[in-house]
């Protein structure tokens, strides 16, 4: 399908733009914010990016218009995920550069993807005296990004339309909750809208009780409910969740990025009555098995290094930043620095391990996922008895995810290919920070901060780090958070079209 | 009134109540997984913190 791209780029660009102008028309929301709030600069900015969002999106989707119900290939569907991913990363950053609260495009360019990719990593200059717009398009960027910016646009086709499942596989979301990709995307939305009201209003009273007037308890718990939800650790204030130093409001938090780190299947099963899943399931199995080991890890480690004198300390810093990590929330209730100064090195390695194994696929987490971490180890069992065992007593090795699942070949090579390219991304992230002069340790651990798409930082994300660091960081939040592949098939689009041209010029002149 | 009947008195916007009671009790347990592993975290940190 890719060998025609003069007439299969149209529906690619109408699709785009579709991507982009739904994305994008949320601006009415901070819009209405601000000017509740009477912040006209901020206001003005947000015209400004809205209208060049909707010229370019319109201008993309006229394009395509005719051709729009092509059904798009795999390779085709996952260029417009990655493409729309990374045109929505330079359209939603307008607003930001706009209200001058960066110092730098490529800064704006940097929190947009962090957003997006759930990451909740950030630039910002004195976040606690942002404008409340520019906090409301933070906090719908990480919670929209958390559910998919495709499955958004999904929810407004008609279910005939081409190639929408090859879209939504490209945002790296293979979940068929129906038969249908656009019913599925609808699903999904409802689900999230139904968390959406129970959790800001226990985080509003969260915030109430912890003493902020109700406007500000307000929007404080609908943007840290977005941020919990789609495990994205962005907050309205510089100290993140340490802020409020309110034990409720940090259980309250721990609740919903935990149920945020589920995969879609899991909430569709749970909320449509299949109440056993929940235990049944591989993912859940493999999280709390993760989880323990990792905790354990690190609650010895901050014994060592002696941090927390007591119980109560040591499960609101300790326990709530590993899990916070493992979720790939990046919610903090400590600074930065304490995590090298203080935490010592079994507790970073414990922390760094668990923001690798990260929360379910197909939700709003990133990491491995707990189904491949799951998948590779039932393998490596199966392994050990077909050694071990006589033949006649080795059976197929099965997994429980929403049904019961036969462990083939092709499933445990697709799962280890996707934990050595999060390995090999990790890597790369890592050598980033050395080459820039940071230690291994500190390297290691915002380098599997930014794979995982998780958010703790250790003290390297701020503006001063080097541009090529920020490069590395924002192509590795959305490699990881496309789970490769899409990016890969974008990069692939792109250098055959740009050699097709290539061949073509000499005729053309 | 018969249970059916009951039901179809009680939709709204094409969710039945029974549907209304699945997707609590789902939100509910999922809540109550959350808490259960917090309540893990908080006793390994009294137990060994």
């Amino acid at each position: 399908m890719l060998d025609k791209p003069v007439n299969r780029l149209r529906p690619i660009c109408y699709y785009t733009g579709l991507v982009v102008l739904v994305l994008n028309a949320l601006q009415i929301l901070p819009i209405i914010t601000s000017v509740a709030y009477a912040e006209w600069p901020i206001v003005l900015a947000f015209a400004a990016s809205l209208s060049i969002a909707v010229i370019v999106a319109a201008g993309l989707m006229l394009l395509g218009t005719k051709e729009r119900f092509i059904k798009l290939s795999f390779g085709e569907g996952m260029v417009v995920a990655a493409g729309s991913w990374f045109l929505c990363m330079l359209l939603s950053a307008l607003p930001y550069y706009f209200s001058g609260n960066y110092l730098s495009y490529l800064d704006t360019c940097f929190d947009v993807m962090s957003g997006l990719t759930t990451t909740g990593l950030t630039l910002i200059q004195d976040l606690d005296h942002v404008s409340n717009g520019i906090n409301m398009w933070r906090h719908l960027l990480t919670f929209v990004g958390g559910q998919g910016m495709v499955v958004l646009a999904l929810t407004f086709l008609t279910k005939g339309q081409g190639g929408t499942y090859r879209m939504y596989v490209g945002e790296a979301k293979d979940e068929k909750l129906f038969p249908n990709a656009v019913t599925t995307a609808r699903r999904i939305w409802q689900i999230s809208l139904i968390y959406l009201a129970i959790g800001t209003v226990a985080l509003t009273i969260s915030a109430l009780v912890a003493g902020l007037p109700l406007d500000r308890a307000f929007l404080h718990g609908l943007w840290t409910y977005m941020s919990a939800w789609s495990t994205g650790g962005f907050a309205p204030m510089s100290q993140n969740i340490l802020y409020y130093h309110s034990t409720l409001l940090e259980l309250v938090t721990v609740v919903f990025f935990v149920i945020g780190s589920f995969n879609f299947a899991l909430h569709h099963a749970a909320l449509s009555g299949n109440t056993r899943e929940l235990r049944k399931n591989i993912e859940t199995v493999t999280f709390t098995v993760t989880l323990t080991i990792t905790v354990l890890l690190c609650t010895l480690g901050l014994m060592k290094s002696g941090v927390y004198p007591d119980a109560m300390a040591m499960f609101r810093k300790g326990f709530y930043q590993l899990i916070s990590g493992h979720t790939t929330t990046g919610f903090m209730t400590i600074y930065a620095k304490q995590f090298y100064y203080e935490w010592g090195d079994i507790a970073l390695f414990a922390i760094t391990i668990a923001m690798m194994f990260g929360g379910s696929a197909s939700s709003t987490a990133g990491g491995f996922k707990g189904i491949r971490t799951g998948i590779l180890f039932t393998a490596l069992k199966g392994e050990v008895r077909r050694m071990v065992l006589p033949e006649s007593r080795v059976k197929e090795q099965k997994y429980h995810h929403i049904r019961d699942i036969v462990l083939t070949d092709s499933i445990v090579k697709s799962a280890a290919l996707i934990v050595i390219l999060y390995i090999a991304t990790f890597t790369i992230g890592t050598l980033a920070g050395l080459l820039a002069g940071y230690p291994l340790s500190m390297a290691a651990f915002e380098s599997a901060s930014a794979t995982g798409n998780v958010g703790l930082s250790i003290g390297i994300t701020t503006a001063s780090m080097p541009a090529f660091l920020k490069i590395v960081y924002i192509l590795v939040m959305w490699l990881a958070r496309l789970e490769f592949l899409s990016v890969f098939a974008l990069i692939s689009y792109v250098i055959r079209k740009a050699a097709q041209v290539c061949r073509k010029k000499p005729y053309s002149l | 009134m018969n249970g059916k009947s009951a039901h179809s008195l009680n939709t709204q916007g094409g969710i039945t109540m029974k549907e209304k009671i699945k997707t609590a009790r789902g939100v509910l347990l999922e809540i109550g997984f959350s808490g259960a592993l917090i309540l893990a975290g908080l006793a390994v940190s009294a137990l060994l913190g």
